[in-house]
C-alpha cells in the first residue's frame, strides 16, 4: 500500500486553474522530487497534500485514511510534516527552543503547563541538533544563524516529531553551493525512517538525492518515474528547453 | 460608639500636630481657605466641600463653593464657631463619580474634615455618600433638590424634595397650562423616582401623562420626542432632561412651535444659572418651583442682603440660585452651625442629634426648619415663570412646606 | 594558556555579559516586591488607599499582558471582564446580601472567565486565524456595547451604576480600605503573578511563544491552536474578573465606565508603556502611569492629561518595547524553555 496517494487533484483560484487533475503516489522510504517550470502547480500540489490548501476536487489519502479535508494539525498527528518555502523559524527563540517547540506539539496542554515532557525530550532535541550540526549554537537565538543554517534548523524542526512523510518546499532556496551539498548530506540518512517529497528548482540537487521524479507543467502531470527515466524523456526536455 | 471616640481623639491629636504643617501638606489638589488667625488651642474645625467644579455640572458646583467660602468667612469674621476658626477644604468631584470618590477620600482620610457638604446630581451623592458616611464615619449634608427617599443616618438633605416641588406646583401647572403632561427625562435615578411622585400628583389632580421617556445623558437630538409632544397636543412638558441635553431640547421644542401654540414648559431644577442656556424666546413661560428666586429680593430684605453680598464677593457667571444647590448649601451650613453651637462640640453623634431639629430664622427665601426624625428640611416654596429671560414669582407657599420624607 | 583569538575573546565576553544579563529580571521583580510589601508602613492611610487601587489595576494589567504579550491577541476589551465581574459582585451584595470573600472573589473569577470564553469564542475561534486588527476592533466594540448596555439598563443602575456596595467580609470582620485591604490585594497580585510566571516559563509558555510568533506554523506542528487561544483568553478573563471584584468592593461602587472603552484602552497603555511580555512590565507600567497621573493632577490641575499624554508618547516613540526594556535584554524577555541548569 502506498504511503501517500493523491488522485485527481484540481485546484481553482478564481479564474486561475492551478492544478488540473494531478495524481501522485509516494511509497514508504521513498525520496520523491517535484519539478517543473514556474507556475506549473508544484507548490499548489504540495500545499494540497500538506493541508495549507483544500483542493476543489480530488482526494488525498495518507496511510490508508482520507485526509482531503483534514486540518494541518490532524495531518501532523497522522505523521506528516512540512517545511514551508519561506523560513519560519522563530527568530527570538533559541535553536534549542525551536526544536523543542516542534517536538512537544503532541504533548497534552496540561502536561505542557506542568512541563512534564521537558526531561524526556531533552535528549531528542540534542540528538536533532547534533544531526544537523547545530549543537554548538544550541542556546543562541535563531536569528543569529545564517540563512542556510536557518533552513537546516527548520528541516530539523520538521523532522523532530519523526514523521512518516516529510514535505520540503524549496529547501535550498538562497543557499550557496557548499550549503546545498551539506543539505544533501543531512537529508540522506533520513530515508531509513521517512519518505520525502521535495519541490525544487535545482535539478542537480534533485538528481542526487531523489529516487523518483514527477514533472508538472501547467497544472498537470507531464511525466513520473525514476530519475533516469524522466530525465531522458523528450517531452520533459522540451518543456525545460522551451522555458529556459 | 467607642470606635468613634477613638477616631475623634486621634483626629484631634493629628489636627493639633498638623496645624502648622497644613499649609505645606494640603497645598496640593485642594483649595484650602485659611483664616487669617488661628488662636484656638483645640485647633480649627474643618469643613469639606466636595462639588462639581468642572464638567457639565460646573455651573452649579462653583456657585456652591462660592457660597461655602462666603458663609465660612462670615462665621470666622464673627469669631468662629465654639471659639475655633473654620477651615474650608474644597475638592472637585468633576461631574465624574470615579474621580469624585478619589477626591472625597482626600477630604475624609487626608484632611479628616468634620463635615462634608456637597454632591449635586443624585448619582454623585450615591457615589460619595458611602465614602463619607459609612466608611468615613463623617457627617454629610446634601444641599440639592432631588428625588427623595434618602434616609441614610448622618446624611441630611437641605434641598427641596418631590413633595415640596410637586404638591402645589403641579395643580398650578394644570390650572395654568393644561391637563395633558409629557415627561421627557434623563435616564438616571432622579428623573425615574421624581416621575413616580409627579405622576401620582398629576393624576390625582385630574391630569393625564401622555408619555414618559428616558434618554441617555449625552443625547442632543430630540426630534422624535418633539414630534410626539406636538402630535399628541401635549399641554405641559414636565422636563427632567439635564445639561448638556436640555439646551438643544428646549431649542428644538420651541422651533417646532410648542410655545407659540400655548404649550407650557415646566422644569423644577431650572434657575437663574440655567436661564442663560437658551434664548429667552425658547423658554418663554417656563415654570419652575424652587425655594428661592432672585426675583424675591424686592419683597424679602434678608434675601436681598444675601444676594447682594454674594454678588459683591463673586461677580461673574456662577450665580446664587436655588436649582444649583447654592441656597441649599447656605441653608445646610447655617443649620449645621446652629447644631454645633447647641451640641457644644463637633462630635458626629452630638451634632447629628442637634441637627435633627435645628432651625434658622433667616435664609434665602425665608426661614428653614429640620423635621425631627426625617433629616429633611421644611422651607418656603415659590413658583416662578420665565418672562423675557428673567423670572417673575407667581405663587408663594402659605408657610413652610413639609418635605414628607423618611 | 591557550592563545585566545580576538574572535573567541569577543565571544567569551559576550558569553559572560549574556549570563550576567540573564539575572536582571528576578532582581527587578524582587525590588518591586520588597517596595510593595513595605509601602503601607511609610505611607499615610489616604495614600495607602490610593496604592491599593493601583495594585488592583496591576492585577488587571497582568490579564492584558497574558493575552497580548504572550499570546499575541490584541484585546481592547479587557474591561468587559473587569466590569462585568464588578457588576456581578455588586448585584450579589445589593440583591442577595452576599459579601463574604469566599463567595464574591470566586464569583468574580468565574464571571470573568465565562465572559472571556464567550467573547473569545466568538472572535478568536474561526477557521482562519483572526487578524490583530479584527480582534482589536471586535473587542473594542464589545467593550463599547457593554458600556452602553449597562448605561441604559435601570436594573444595573443605568447611568449611575450601583453605589454603596457594603464592605467585603471575612467571616464577621469587615474588610475596609486601608492597610488590610492593601495586603490582601498585594497577596492576590503576588499569587497570580507567580502562577503566570510559572505557566509562561513552562512548555505551555513555549507553545504560546509559537502562537504569538507564527500561529499558522505551529498548527502544522500539530498544536491545537484554538484550544491554546481559548485557554489563555479565558485565564486572562478570570484574572481581570478577580481584579474587577476586588475593585468593586474597594471603591464601593460600580458604574458603566468600568465596562467601557476608556478602561480597556487604559490597561493596554499600562502594559505597552511598561513593556509587554514580561509580566513585571505590566506591573511597573501601571505603577508609573498611575503615580505620575496622581502627582501631575495635584500639581497641574488643568493640563495634567496633556502632560501625561506627551510623556506616554515620548516613551512609546523612543522605547517602543516599554520601560522595562531599559533594563531587560530581549533575550531575557523571551526567556528559554529547556531543562533548567542545562546550557
Amino acid at each position: 500500500m502506498a504511503l501517500l496517494e493523491a488522485k485527481g487533484l484540481i485546484k481553482i483560484f478564481g479564474k486561475l486553474t492551478a492544478l488540473n487533475g494531478a495524481d501522485l503516489t509516494i511509497a514508504a522510504n521513498e525520496f520523491h522530487g517535484l519539478i517543473g517550470p514556474n507556475g506549473s502547480g508544484k507548490s499548489t500540489l504540495m500545499k494540497c497534500i500538506a493541508g495549507a490548501e483544500t483542493p476543489t476536487q480530488g482526494t488525498v489519502t495518507f496511510g490508508g485514511h482520507d485526509i482531503t479535508q483534514a486540518s494541518p494539525a490532524e495531518r501532523a498527528r497522522a505523521g506528516m510534516s512540512l517545511k514551508f518555502q519561506i523560513t519560519s523559524v522563530l527568530p527570538a527563540l533559541t535553536l534549542y527552543d525551536n526544536i523543542l517547540l516542534a517536538l512537544q506539539a503532541q504533548t497534552s496542554l496540561l502536561n505542557l503547563a506542568l512541563s512534564r515532557t521537558r526531561g524526556v525530550l531533552h535528549d531528542k532535541v540534542m540528538a536533532m541538533l547534533e544531526q544537523f550540526r547545530l549543537v554548538d549554537r544550541a542556546h543562541e537565538p535563531a536569528s543569529a544563524l545564517s540563512h542556510g543554517q536557518q533552513q537546516w534548523l527548520e528541516i530539523a524542526m520538521a523532522l523532530a516529531p519523526e514523521p512518516k512523510l516529510l514535505l520540503l518546499d524549496e529547501p535550498t532556496g538562497g543557499m550557496s553551493l557548499e550549503e546545498r551539498r551539506v543539505t544533501g548530506e543531512l537529508l540522506q540518512p533520513i530515508k531509513a525512517r521517512c519518505s520525502l517529497v521535495i519541490v525544487e528548482h535545482d535539478l542537480d540537487f534533485i538528481r542526487d538525492i531523489c529516487d523518483r521524479l514527477t514533472v508538472l507543467d501547467q497544472g498537470q502531470i507531464l511525466q513520473t518515474g525514476t530519475v533516469q527515466h524522466v530525465q531522458s524523456c523528450p517531452k520533459v526536455q522540451e518543456v525545460y528547453l522551451r522555458r529556459a | 460608639m467607642s470606635q468613634d471616640a477613638n477616631t475623634l481623639s486621634r483626629r484631634r491629636f493629628l489636627g493639633n500636630a498638623a496645624l502648622f504643617g497644613t499649609a505645606i501638606a494640603t497645598g496640593v489638589g485642594s483649595w484650602v481657605i485659611r483664616p487669617d488667625w488661628a488662636n484656638a488651642a483645640a485647633g480649627p474645625i474643618k469643613v469639606g466641600v466636595g462639588t462639581d467644579l468642572t464638567g457639565p455640572m460646573g455651573y452649579a458646583g462653583n456657585a456652591d463653593a462660592n457660597v461655602a467660602r462666603m458663609v465660612i468667612k462670615d462665621i470666622n469674621d464673627a469669631g468662629g464657631l465654639l471659639g475655633r476658626p473654620l477651615e474650608l477644604y474644597i475638592e472637585d468631584t468633576a461631574s465624574n463619580e470615579s474621580v469624585a470618590v478619589g477626591n472625597v477620600r482626600k477630604l475624609i482620610q487626608r484632611e479628616k474634615v468634620d463635615l462634608v457638604i456637597g454632591g449635586i446630581t443624585s448619582s454623585m451623592r450615591n457615589a460619595i455618600k458611602d465614602v463619607i458616611v459609612s466608611r468615613g464615619k463623617t457627617l454629610y449634608i446634601y444641599p440639592q433638590l432631588y428625588e427623595g427617599k434618602e434616609c441614610t443616618p448622618y446624611l441630611f438633605c437641605t434641598g427641596p424634595t418631590p413633595a415640596q416641588q410637586c404638591d402645589e406646583f403641579i395643580p398650578w401647572l394644570i390650572k395654568n397650562g393644561g391637563k395633558k403632561f409629557a415627561l421627557p427625562s434623563a435616564n438616571y435615578v432622579w428623573p425615574h423616582t421624581l416621575n413616580i411622585y409627579a405622576r401620582k400628583v398629576i393624576e390625582a389632580n385630574g391630569g393625564e401623562v401622555v408619555f414618559e421617556e428616558y434618554y441617555p445623558l449625552d443625547q442632543i437630538d430630540f426630534s422624535s420626542t418633539v414630534n410626539r409632544i406636538i402630535s399628541n397636543k401635549v399641554d405641559v412638558v414636565f422636563n427632567t432632561v439635564i445639561p448638556p441635553g436640555v439646551g438643544p431640547f428646549f431649542k428644538q421644542l420651541s422651533e417646532a412651535g410648542f410655545l407659540k401654540n400655548g404649550g407650557r414648559l415646566a422644569c423644577v431644577y431650572y434657575d437663574e444659572n440655567t436661564l442663560s442656556i437658551n434664548q429667552p424666546a425658547e423658554i418663554e413661560g417656563l415654570a419652575s418651583c424652587l425655594d428661592y428666586f432672585k426675583a424675591l429680593t424686592p419683597e424679602d430684605p434678608f434675601s436681598a442682603k444675601l444676594q447682594a453680598a454674594y454678588e459683591k464677593q463673586f461677580p461673574g457667571n456662577f450665580l446664587f440660585a436655588a436649582g444649583s444647590a447654592a441656597t441649599g448649601t447656605y441653608r445646610g451650613l447655617k443649620l449645621w452651625e446652629a447644631a454645633v453651637k447647641e451640641a457644644g462640640s463637633v462630635d458626629r453623634d452630638a451634632v447629628a442629634k442637634a441637627l435633627d431639629h435645628a432651625k434658622i430664622a433667616e435664609g434665602p427665601g425665608g426661614p428653614a426648619e429640620m423635621v425631627p426624625g426625617q433629616r429633611h428640611c421644611k422651607m418656603k416654596m415659590y413658583t416662578a415663570v420665565a418672562k423675557g429671560g428673567k423670572y417673575e414669582v407667581v405663587a408663594r407657599s402659605a408657610g413652610l412646606v413639609d418635605p414628607k420624607e423618611c | 594558556m591557550t592563545e585566545m583569538t580576538p574572535l573567541s575573546a569577543v565571544s567569551l565576553t559576550r558569553g559572560i555579559s549574556a549570563s550576567r544579563q540573564w539575572r536582571v529580571l528576578p532582581m527587578i521583580e524582587i525590588t518591586v516586591l520588597v517596595i510593595g510589601l513595605l509601602l503601607p508602613l511609610v505611607l499615610q492611610d489616604y495614600l495607602t488607599v490610593y496604592a491599593t487601587r493601583v495594585l488592583i489595576l496591576c492585577l488587571f494589567a497582568l490579564s492584558f499582558d497574558l493575552v497580548w504579550g504572550y499570546a499575541g491577541i490584541m484585546s481592547f476589551g479587557q474591561a468587559v471582564f473587569f466590569g462585568s465581574a464588578g457588576y456581578g459582585v455588586a448585584l450579589l451584595a445589593r440583591d442577595l446580601g452576599i459579601t463574604s470573600i469566599l463567595l464574591v472573589l470566586p464569583a468574580g473569577l468565574l464571571i470573568g472567565f465565562a465572559f472571556a470564553l464567550l467573547l473569545g469564542g466568538f472572535l478568536l475561534l474561526g477557521r482562519h486565524p483572526a487578524s490583530v486588527i479584527f480582534v482589536a476592533l471586535g473587542t473594542l466594540t464589545g467593550s463599547y456595547a457593554c458600556d452602553r448596555l449597562a448605561r441604559g439598563w435601570y436594573y444595573l443602575g443605568g447611568q449611575n451604576g450601583i453605589p454603596s456596595i457594603p464592605p467585603m467580609t471575612i467571616g464577621s470582620y469587615e474588610l475596609t480600605e486601608g492597610p488590610a485591604y492593601y495586603y490582601m490585594a498585594i497577596g492576590f497580585l503576588i499569587v497570580v503573578y507567580l502562577l503566570c510566571r510559572f505557566l509562561m516559563r513552562s512548555q505551555f509558555g513555549l507553545a504560546l511563544a509559537g502562537l504569538r510568533e507564527n500561529e499558522q506554523r505551529i498548527a502544522f506542528f500539530g498544536y491545537k491552536v484554538q484550544h491554546l487561544k481559548a485557554i489563555i483568553f479565558s485565564l486572562s478573563g478570570a484574572i481581570a474578573g478577580l481584579a474587577g471584584s476586588l475593585y468593586a468592593f474597594h471603591e464601593g461602587f460600580v458604574w458603566p465606565n468600568m465596562l467601557g472603552v476608556v478602561i480597556s484602552t487604559q490597561v493596554v497603555l499600562y502594559v505597552l508603556f511598561g513593556g509587554s511580555g514580561t509580566l513585571i512590565g505590566a506591573v511597573i507600567g501601571t505603577i508609573v502611569i498611575e503615580a505620575v497621573s496622581f502627582w501631575l493632577s495635584n500639581s497641574y490641575q488643568d493640563i495634567w492629561p496633556i502632560i501625561l499624554g506627551v510623556l506616554l508618547l515620548l516613551v512609546i516613540l523612543f522605547r517602543p518595547a516599554g520601560l522595562v526594556s531599559l533594563l531587560l535584554s530581549e533575550r531575557e524577555r523571551v526567556g528559554s524553555f529547556g531543562r533548567p541548569g542545562k546550557r
